[in-house]
């Protein structure tokens, strides 16, 4: 091994006498420098965020109520603060959701500079609120002689005593962003280490254009020379007429060159991960194994580069051919994911809704029924005039539920979250069997609306992160409105509603609901609190149990046979009784993100459905997982149970029924392959598969980084969850990017071996 | 059992493919013979293109033959473990700009599988011999062509070869470096190396080659020692001799093809244009009769240059 060594070592000493290598670390020293300042500052918790809203409307109402009465009253002192401009915009009352919108923020921006007055509490206005004992220890040190942090969070806790109903409470910490002494932007109230996880997209971005783009490209521009100097005539003589292998000659001038790149990876890496330890408090050490994956990452365009290096044993077509290389990776890789995003994504089937005989799905934004006759898919609720603005919030759908009584399906569109906590007035809409599923339009559906779900006493409810809510009259009495500029601005109700059945709820933005299919008992969960809701004998709704959680969670729940399931990231699903007392957890032998959790009418089977697009079927009176083979596994978007039957939907349009007590298929409906799915089926992904996908390893990274699977395009599940089905294949560009390496520097040494100097 | 020779080629051939799509033979060698003993310091001469490369490179390994034979220190040509006792320093060398001298050195002593501690051992001595010793620690890039030269014949030595194969070892060097790279390779011989030298210097070669072979168009057209190269039987026979001219002209007989120069008083050159040895006889018979003294007599001897260009020629004429 002695003379490899000696090439690996000449390729380490060719680097340090390299003054490129001296520039980089240079230039990578300055950045890392540059970065050292920038960190956080914890303060005391102020600040008021858009999720610390709870119900805006009426937080709004009470203060324009309060500012008006000559009583002294937190919201008469907050009317006091207001300049005149705000006050006239907070008298008016729109319906339109746009004005709504303006007339919240017009409160809320100068609410957030009042919290820093040290005259904005003032007691005699404070007389009827009880404020919290936190506030109250504060209160107690002189608000004259507290930091301006700490007042800032005194006003917030007296802001929440004030509002409990409407603005949730803060945390006791906020951290503030800085550059030196400098604060950038405004507090943000969480933790440190509830920072952390967009510190690591943060990271990964930042890695992947730094390194991922123009590190890769700068390090095969500087290492190109290598191998075509190493084989040119006089020096390729030298070196071939010592007793040494060819091909293990050139494999270790290739590990040479990675060398190179692996002491500036690593520098830049390992600064990087010194940096947000020190100044963030963020000690991810899985950050440094993104040095072996960036450095493979090179050493695929490394690889290309070599063999190019020594076929012409020429450096600039060297970097030309890598570059090349890149160009095609790209382009085939931005092809495919295209034809999945605009043309595949929006196909697959995301909830399926059996109706009896009818087998009805639906995919991102339509849906669909089975035709035997025509052995396709054929769309349903489909308006005469469908018309709409062309340029709306993304939505998405609700529902839909198969109402039995009347022999209809039932959904509505709702916005994305993170879009816009307002909506249009939205209708429910109607699709009845008796008339083709022709798409009617019914009542309105209340603010907020989140999940549509069905009882069993056969009552539609409609539950928000405020309230829940019960159709009462005609669902189908079309409330009158007036159409301004494609709005729909409503008049009053008329005919049926969705009355508030429930205490007031008080979430944040839900994560996920569910309904037991024999008490109707609800369960919602919004990241940070599970709450059970009980159907009363009269069909109300009351909270009885609560478990709340010190962070937020993402997860999905499921309730039935008087138990109730929380997925929550870490692939555990844990499992609870009705008094929310933690139970033993079930078995889940796949640690991916859930992406849904739906549990069979008679309790006895549940479904966990991954981001993986995997599903995992427990026998909950066993104890373990159905041994039931799942076709499709690693492209599976929906999954519903119709009776003890299974439905699973994979491979965009298939949906599979499986016998759970013969443990076989019984039946499978494949829709029509379209004209893009083809080419995408058979020419464009089998080049993708063979073709190597270096851009792929970025999946990986977020993966090492964050321990999480990277959500793709947008496809929701059909709890109603928001939630992305990911088919994600964390290791696969690893090891498609190492048989491409492989088979590369393998044709490298053929090449070489025959080749005459 | 006998020993091997150091080089032994038999019917050796090597065709290049050149063009689109490999279609162009270009014919490098074309049946090659010949051996080379141990210890013995062997030429090999041809003009640009003979060859005489590409049979070194094959004898390496650096290029497959495309028929015939060879090996080198008893293993086929190319063998990796034979390569461990040769040593080659190819022409137009390019050691890595990043080198010392030294570094230069251990890199490829290192790469003969050599430990680093020999290295270190051989190294200042090696760099004397070739008259680097004070240029172990300089960057080669402030190396003349010269200085490459010897660094390059110092890596060749550096594991101690058996066979030490020099592609124009002495271009760019100076007469003083030539002088002493003779010495050395005079010293090697006399330990025992055997010293494969192609060049075009031929003056060289004569100084210091046992025997030589004449490469052209890929053909062998002469093998043999120098001396049996230079001194021809064909050559012209060489007088000094002393009395009058006109005795020494009536002596000469007017057919034979013979020159005669002044070179004294009384003292004549001679030159016999006659390989007959016959006639050489009756005309020394001639002069004795006419009372003329012979000073000195000798068959003219060619140089090696004379009789590469003459073997050339004359198989150029044939072909």
């Amino acid at each position: 091994m002695r003379p490899y060594l000696a090439v690996v070592r000449d390729s380490f000493h060719e680097a340090f006498v390299s003054r490129v290598l001296w520039i980089l670390l240079a230039l990578t020293t300055l950045f890392l420098v540059a970065l050292l300042p920038l960190g956080i500052i914890e303060q005391a918790g102020s600040a008021l965020r858009d999720e610390d809203f709870l119900n805006r409307d009426q937080l709004v109402e009470n203060i324009v109520a309060q500012g008006a009465s000559k009583q002294p009253s937190p919201g008469r002192r907050i009317w006091e603060l207001l300049d005149d401009s705000n006050k006239q915009v907070l008298g008016r009352k729109p319906n339109d959701p746009v004005e709504k919108r303006r007339r919240f923020f017009s409160l809320v921006r100068p609410l957030q500079t009042m919290l820093a007055r040290r005259d904005f509490y003032r007691e005699s206005d404070w007389v009827s609120v009880k404020l919290s004992s936190a506030a109250r220890s504060l209160h107690a040190k002189g608000l004259k002689n507290l930091p301006s942090d700490e007042l800032a969070r005194f006003n917030r806790l007296a802001l929440e005593a004030a509002y409990p109903d409407e603005i949730g409470p803060i945390p006791r910490k906020q951290i503030q962003l800085a550059y030196f002494s400098w604060e950038l932007g405004l507090p943000l109230p969480v933790e440190p280490e509830q920072l952390y996880p967009a510190m690591n997209q943060l990271l990964v971005i930042t890695l992947g254009t730094l390194l991922g783009v123009a590190g890769v490209f700068v390090a095969v521009l500087v290492t190109a020379s290598m191998i075509p100097q190493t084989f040119e005539a006089g020096s390729a003589d030298l070196l071939l007429s010592k007793p040494i292998f060819r091909s293990w000659l050139f494999l270790a001038k290739f590990i040479g060159g990675c060398a190179f790149i692996a002491i500036n990876a690593a520098y830049f890496i390992g600064g990087l991960w010194l940096i947000v330890g020190l100044r963030f408090g963020l000690w991810n050490e899985r950050l440094l194994l993104a040095i072996p994956l960036y450095l493979f990452l090179f050493a695929i365009y490394y690889g290309v580069s070599a063999l190019a290096g020594i076929v012409w044993r020429n450096a600039i077509v060297s970097v030309v051919l890598a570059v090349v290389f890149w160009l095609v990776c790209w382009t085939l890789g931005t092809a495919t994911q295209l034809v999945e995003t605009l043309s595949l994504n929006p196909r697959r089937l995301v909830t399926i809704v059996p109706t009896g005989d009818t087998l009805i799905a639906v995919n991102q934004s339509d849906l669909f029924r089975w035709d035997d006759s025509d052995g396709n898919w054929e769309k349903i609720l489909v308006a005469r005039a469908d018309a709409q603005l062309p340029f709306m919030f993304p939505s998405r759908l609700a529902g839909p539920i198969h109402d039995r009584s009347g022999d209809r399906i039932l959904a509505f569109k709702t916005a994305m979250p993170g879009f816009s906590p307002f909506q249009a007035a939205n209708r429910l809409l109607i699709g009845k069997r008796a008339e083709d599923w022709r798409r009617t339009e019914g009542v309105n559906v209340p603010d907020g609306a989140f999940a549509l779900l069905m009882s069993p006493q056969g009552e539609v409810l409609i539950v928000s992160p405020q309230a829940i809510y019960r159709l009462e009259g005609d669902l189908e009495a079309k409330q009158q409105d007036i159409n301004v500029f494609g709005l729909h601005i409503p008049l009053p109700e008329k005919g049926g509603r969705f009355a508030d059945v429930g205490p007031k709820v008080r979430m944040r933005p839900l994560e996920s609901v569910a309904i037991d299919p024999q008490t109707g008992t609800l369960a919602l969960f919004d990241g940070f609190r599970l709450a059970l809701f009980e159907r009363t004998a009269k069909g109300a709704y009351r909270q009885t149990k609560d478990q709340s959680f010190e962070r937020k969670q993402t997860g999905e729940v499921a309730l039935g046979g008087g138990q109730v399931f929380l997925a929550l990231a870490d692939g555990q699903i844990r499992r609870y009784d009705s008094n929310l007392k933690t139970g033993e957890p079930v078995a889940s032998p796949t640690p991916s993100v859930p992406g849904a959790l739906v549990i069979s009418p008679d309790a006895r089977y549940l479904v966990a459905l991954f981001r993986s697009a995997r599903l995992v079927i427990y026998d909950l009176g066993e104890r373990k997982p159905l041994p039931l083979p799942i076709a499709g596994q690693g492209e599976i978007s929906a999954v519903a149970f119709d009776g003890r039957k299974l439905l699973v939907a994979d491979r965009l349009t298939r949906v599979t029924r499986y016998d759970l007590d013969k443990l076989a298929i019984e039946r499978q409906w494949t829709g029509r392959m379209p004209l893009a799915e083809k080419i995408y089926r058979y020419a464009l992904h089998p080049l993708y598969t063979v073709f190597p996908k270096p851009s792929d390893l970025n999946q990986t990274v977020t993966y090492v980084l964050t321990a999480k699977d990277a959500p793709l395009s947008g496809v929701r599940f059909d709890n109603g969850n928001n939630n992305t089905p990911a088919k994600l294949d964390v290791w696969g560009p690893v090891w498609s990017n190492l048989a491409f390496l492989i088979v590369v520097l393998a044709i490298a040494c053929g090449y070489i071996y025959r080749k005459d100097f | 059992m006998t020993e091997s020779p150091a080089v032994d080629v038999q019917n050796l051939q090597k065709t290049y493919r050149d063009g689109l799509l490999g279609r162009r033979n270009i014919e490098a060698l074309r049946g090659v013979t010949f051996e080379v003993g141990r210890g013995e310091i062997f030429g090999l001469l041809g003009p640009n293109g003979a060859g005489k490369t590409t049979l070194i490179k094959v004898l390496l390994g650096i290029v497959r033959s495309s028929g015939g034979q060879a090996s080198v220190l008893g293993r086929p040509a190319g063998n990796r473990l034979g390569r461990k006792h040769v040593g080659y320093l190819p022409e137009n060398h390019r050691i890595p700009r990043h080198h010392t001298g030294n570094s230069a050195l251990a890199f490829f002593g290192s790469l003969s599988d050599m430990p680093q501690r020999e290295i270190r051992r051989r190294r200042p001595a090696l760099l004397a011999a070739v008259g680097l010793a004070d240029w172990g620690n300089t960057s080669i890039k402030k190396y003349s062509k010269g200085m490459l030269q010897r660094l390059g014949l110092a890596q060749a030595l550096l594991h101690d070869p058996q066979l030490l194969m020099l592609d124009e070892p002495t271009d760019g060097v100076d007469p003083v470096g030539r002088s002493e790279m003779r010495t050395l390779l005079q010293e090697l011989k006399a330990a025992g190396k055997t010293i494969f030298i192609n060049s075009h210097l031929l003056q060289e070669l004569e100084l210091v080659c046992d025997r030589v072979a004449i490469l052209d168009g890929g053909k062998l057209l002469h093998q043999g020692p120098i001396s049996e190269l230079t001194t021809r039987a064909n050559a012209d026979v060489q007088m000094v001799v002393a009395g009058s001219e006109s005795a020494v002209r009536a002596a000469l007989s007017p057919t034979l093809l013979a020159e005669v120069r002044s070179v004294g008083v009384d003292q004549f050159e001679v030159l016999l244009k006659t390989n007959d040895q016959s006639v050489v006889d009756e005309t020394i018979d001639r002069l004795r009769r006419h009372a003329i003294s012979l000073v000195s007599m000798s068959r003219g001897r060619q140089t090696l240059e004379e009789a590469f260009l003459e073997i050339l020629e004359r198989a150029r004429k044939n072909s």
